[in-house]
């Protein structure tokens, strides 16, 4: 990576439950970075959604816990306009993970996801090790 | 580049910080008080999931279980 080049990666919603956990953890890290400024984060209204509900319905969350919670994330969210031309280029199976892959697609980047039913995903390791050199 | 206004304090703070932190310049140390400010902020959101999921007796399994129920029922609403 040369200094001028941001990494640009498409987030999905596990990486992101696990980084609000625990910040230490490496899906931690790499929202760190974000907030460093050092890569850029993308997710879909899809992913921004499915959030809001598991706090609201699972963990009881008020809509202005939830926005705040969801604001602490420096996380750049994008609707269907962004994606939908990509949903048909997807390769994985299940209908819920298009939207993020077609993020990608759509964006040319990697996707983070602990899913795996993405087989293109990035491996969190490869980008923290590209971080530090 | 933007120029914003600050009180006298402030800025001789500011320049104080500076230089014990031996930052390059203030626009340097302000983006490091966002960046902690932010890291802040996702470690009180961080701290209120752990204080509810530990009030439901929720585990960090079941989170992300529940999670990929909501997922496909989105996918069904919305495609």
């Amino acid at each position: 990576m040369n200094g001028s080049e941001i990494i640009k990666i498409v987030i999905d919603t596990n990486v992101i439950f696990m980084a609000v956990y625990d910040i230490n953890s490496k899906a931690g890290k790499i929202v760190s970075a974000a907030l460093e400024n050092k890569i850029m984060l993308f997710s879909t209204d899809t992913v921004k959604e499915e959030i809001t509900r598991v706090l609201k319905r699972e963990l009881n969350f008020s809509d202005a816990e939830i926005n705040t919670l969801i604001a602490s994330l420096p996380i750049t969210w994008l609707d269907k306009l962004y994606y939908h031309d990509f949903i048909s280029k997807t390769k994985v199976k299940h209908k819920a993970d298009k939207p993020v892959e077609a993020l990608s697609l759509a964006l040319n980047c990697q996707l983070l996801s602990a899913d795996a039913h993405f087989k293109n995903r990035a491996m969190v390791d490869k980008i923290l090790a590209s971080l530090n050199n | 580049m933007k120029t914003i206004a600050i009180s006298e304090e402030v800025h001789r703070e500011l320049v104080n910080i500076k230089l014990q932190e031996r930052e390059r310049n203030i626009a340097a140390l302000i983006s490091i008080l966002v960046s902690d400010y932010k890291r802040k902020k996702l470690l009180e959101a961080g701290g209120l999931l752990k204080r509810k999921m530990s009030e439901k007796n929720l585990g960090f399994y079941d989170l992300l279980k529940s999670s990929r129920k909501i997922r496909e029922e989105i996918a069904d609403e919305w495609f």
